[in-house]
C-alpha cells in the first residue's frame, strides 16, 4: 500500500503561507514593500509572527461556503414566512437602518483596508492573515445587504445606503473613522481596526446589535451575526497578535503603539456613542443599558486587557476616565441630538414610551430623572400640541470624530464641552480633549476634513440652503424617511399589518 | 507633532478656509444652560452684519422654541469670544467687534437658566 502523501495541517499551513514567499532579487525589498517602514515600526524578524489562527486558503473556502449555505437557507425561509412581521415593533427597524447605513459600508471599507494591509507587510504570514480578513469583510458587507434587503421591501429609509453614506452628516461619523484608518500606514491600520476596534471594543458593537436583533425577533440579522461570529474571533486574535508582535520586536515601537492606542481608543469610543444610543433608544425590547455594557466590556474586561499589556510598557489609553464619566449621559445627549436634527436623518426618532422611561430611570438613576426625563417629556408635550420640536439650525461638528458637538464637560453635565484648536492660523473645533489631542498630533491631516454643516454653508451640498433641501440632496423624502416616528408611514403600516388590514402607505420609492 | 508621510511633502490647506465663503464667514454660537439645543449653532453671515441685527433677526427666531427666549434681554448678556470674557458693541458689525471666521461665541443670560432647574 502506497504511503499517504497528504500533508498534515501544520505542514500544509507552512507551505501555503511562508512557503509561497521569497526574497526578491531583481528589485530591492524596500521598493516591493514601500509602506511598512515609514511609520517608524521596527521589525527585526518577521518569522517571529505567530499566526494564532492557522488556516489555509482551501480550508477557508470550505468553511465559509458551508456557512453561507446555511445562512442563505435561513434567509430564504425568513423571507417566505414574512419574517418582518415577527419583529418586536417597527421602531426596531431603525437599529437595522443604522446598521445598513453606518456599519455595512464599514465592512466594505474594511475589505479595502485589509486588502491594502495584505499587500503591504513583508512578512508572509501577516499578509495572508490580512488577505483572509479582507475577504471576510467583503462577505460581511454582502451578507448584510442580502439579509437586510428583505426589510427594504417593507420599511423606508433603506433605499440608498451607499448614496447616503457619502453625503449624510451623521454617517460622516463612521465614514471618517474608517477613512482616517485607511489613510494611515498599514501598522496603524491594523492597530486601529484589528486591535482597538475589533479586539478592545468589539463586544460593545456586536453584542448590542446581534443580541438586540435576537431580543427583538429579527432572525435575519441574528443569523448573519452567528454566521460572522467565527470570523470575528479570528479577527480579534489577529488584532492581539499584531500589537504583541510590534511590542516584542523593538522597544522603540512602544511609544508609537501607545500613541495609536490612545487615538483609536478615543475614536472608537466616540463612534460607539451611536451604538449605545441604538441600544438604549432604538431597541423596543432592551438587552442591557449602554452604561452596563461599558462597565462590563470596558471597565472590567478592557482595563484587564490593558493591565496585561503593561508588561510591554503600555498604559491605559488617555482619557479613558472621561469615557467612564460620560457613561450615564452620552446616549441621552445623542438621542436628543438625533431627535432635533431628525429632518435630515434616514431614521425616525421619537420620545420613548413611559415604561421605557422607567427602565432608563432604573438604569441611569438620578441624573436621568432630573435632567433627561424632563427634557424628553418636554419634547413629548410639544409634539402633543402639534409643535414637534426640530432644531432650525445646523450644529457645530467636531473636526476629528465629526460628531455634532453635543457632549458636556466631563464633570458638569449642564455645560457644553467645546475645545478650540488651531493650525496655520485657522481655528477648528473639537468635542473633547481626546479629539483635540488627536487633532494636535496630526493637524495637517484633520484640517482636510469635510464637515457637513460647513459644506452646506459653502454651497457644496447640491446648493442646499436649508435642512430640507439638504435632505433632498440626501435623497430622503420628508416625513417618510425622515422625522418623527409617530404617524410616519412605517408606523401606520406596522399598525395596519398587525391588525391584518391592507397597507395604507406606499413606501418612499413609490412616493418619490 | 506632525504627520509621518511618504513622498516629498504633506501640505494641505484647511477645507473650511474663509475664501470659500464668498465674502461671508462661518461662526458659531452657544447659549449656556439651554441644552434643549443640543449643540452650538453654526452660521454663515457677512462680516459687515451688525450684531444687534444678527441677534434680533437670526438668533432669536432660531431659538424661539425655548420658553426663555421670549424673556431674553440681549443688552444683559455675558459674552465670551473663543472662551475669553468679552463685551461686544451690539451696534457695530461682527468684523468691528473682532468676530472672524470660525469664531466661537458663548452667551450667558443671568436669570434665564433653562428649564427644569438643570439647564434644559
Amino acid at each position: 500500500m502506497a504511503k499517504d502523501k497528504r500533508m498534515g495541517l501544520k505542514e500544509k499551513y507552512a507551505v501555503m503561507t511562508r512557503g509561497l514567499d521569497w526574497e526578491t532579487s531583481y528589485q530591492p525589498m524596500d521598493d516591493v514593500f514601500p509602506y511598512d517602514k515609514y511609520e517608524g515600526i521596527k521589525i527585526l524578524d518577521w518569522d517571529k509572527w505567530a499566526d494564532p489562527f492557522r488556516l489555509t486558503m482551501d480550508a477557508y473556502w470550505k468553511y465559509q461556503s458551508e456557512k453561507e449555505r446555511k445562512l442563505y437557507a435561513i434567509l430564504d425561509a425568513f423571507q417566505q414566512n414574512n419574517g418582518q412581521l415577527n419583529i418586536s415593533d417597527a421602531r426596531y427597524m431603525n437599529a437595522v437602518k443604522l446598521w445598513l447605513q453606518g456599519i455595512t459600508p464599514l465592512e466594505y471599507a474594511a475589505h479595502r483596508g485589509f486588502a491594502h494591509a495584505g499587500r503591504s507587510f513583508r512578512g508572509a504570514a501577516a499578509r495572508v492573515a490580512c488577505q483572509m480578513q479582507s475577504i471576510d469583510e467583503m462577505r460581511h458587507a454582502q451578507t448584510q445587504l442580502h439579509a437586510f434587503s428583505h426589510y427594504n421591501k417593507f420599511f423606508n429609509g433603506m433605499h440608498g445606503f451607499a448614496h447616503l453614506r457619502d453625503r449624510a452628516w451623521y454617517l460622516s461619523i463612521p465614514k471618517s473613522f474608517f477613512e482616517d484608518a485607511m489613510s494611515a500606514g498599514p501598522f496603524e491600520f491594523v492597530t486601529s481596526i484589528s486591535f482597538a476596534f475589533e479586539y478592545v471594543l468589539t463586544n460593545l458593537l456586536f453584542m448590542p446589535f446581534v443580541s438586540g436583533a435576537a431580543y427583538n425577533g429579527d432572525m435575519a440579522t441574528t443569523t448573519f451575526g452567528f454566521s460572522a461570529q467565527s470570523d470575528e474571533s479570528r479577527h480579534m486574535t489577529l488584532g492581539l497578535e499584531v500589537v504583541k508582535f510590534m511590542l516584542e520586536q523593538h522597544e522603540d515601537n512602544v511609544p508609537i503603539v501607545q500613541a495609536w492606542l490612545d487615538k483609536w481608543f478615543w475614536r472608537g469610543y466616540r463612534l460607539l456613542a451611536l451604538v449605545g444610543t441604538m441600544m438604549d433608544y432604538m431597541l423596543p425590547k432592551k438587552v442591557m443599558s449602554w452604561k452596563e455594557a461599558w462597565e462590563i466590556y470596558w471597565e472590567e474586561n478592557g482595563i484587564a486587557l490593558f493591565n496585561d499589556l503593561s508588561r510591554y510598557g503600555i498604559r491605559l489609553p488617555k482619557h479613558h476616565e472621561v469615557a467612564t464619566k460620560e457613561k450615564g449621559r452620552v446616549t441621552h445627549e445623542l438621542w436628543s441630538t438625533l431627535y432635533q436634527y431628525g429632518n435630515a436623518l434616514g431614521l425616525h426618532t421619537w420620545v420613548p414610551e413611559d415604561e421605557e422611561l422607567d427602565w432608563m430611570s432604573e438604569k441611569y438613576g438620578e441624573l436621568f430623572d432630573t435632567m433627561y426625563r424632563p427634557r424628553l417629556l418636554h419634547f413629548r408635550a410639544q409634539e402633543e400640541t402639534g409643535k414637534r420640536y426640530f432644531n432650525n439650525r445646523l450644529p457645530m461638528v467636531c473636526q476629528v470624530c465629526q460628531i455634532p458637538v453635543f457632549f458636556t464637560e466631563p464633570d458638569d453635565p449642564q455645560t457644553q464641552c467645546v475645545r478650540i484648536v488651531e493650525w496655520a492660523d485657522t481655528k477648528h473645533h473639537c468635542c473633547s480633549d481626546g479629539c483635540a489631542d488627536i487633532f494636535n498630533r496630526e493637524p495637517e491631516k484633520y484640517v482636510q476634513a469635510l464637515i457637513p454643516p460647513q459644506q452646506i454653508y459653502r454651497g457644496e451640498a447640491g446648493g442646499a440652503r436649508d435642512i430640507f433641501e439638504y435632505a433632498e440632496w440626501l435623497h430622503l423624502v420628508k416625513d417618510v424617511d425622515t422625522g418623527e416616528y409617530h404617524g410616519s408611514p412605517d408606523h401606520l403600516n406596522w399598525e395596519a399589518w398587525k391588525a391584518e388590514l391592507p397597507t395604507p402607505q406606499a413606501n418612499s420609492d413609490e412616493a418619490a | 507633532m506632525t504627520v509621518k508621510y511618504l513622498g516629498e511633502s504633506y501640505e494641505f490647506q484647511s477645507e473650511n478656509r474663509e475664501e470659500r465663503y464668498g465674502g461671508d464667514f462661518n461662526f458659531y454660537i452657544q447659549w449656556h444652560k439651554h441644552l434643549m439645543f443640543a449643540c452650538p449653532s453654526a452660521y454663515r453671515a457677512p462680516g459687515t452684519m451688525i450684531m444687534r441685527d444678527f441677534m434680533e433677526q437670526m438668533f432669536i427666531p432660531d431659538y424661539a422654541q425655548h420658553p426663555d427666549t421670549a424673556h431674553l434681554d440681549i443688552e444683559k448678556l455675558h459674552w465670551q469670544l473663543d472662551h475669553k470674557d468679552w463685551q461686544p458693541d451690539l451696534d457695530k458689525s461682527f468684523a468691528d467687534n473682532g468676530v472672524g471666521h470660525m469664531s466661537y461665541l458663548h452667551i450667558r443670560s443671568p436669570g434665564l437658566e433653562g428649564m427644569h432647574g438643570v439647564g434644559n
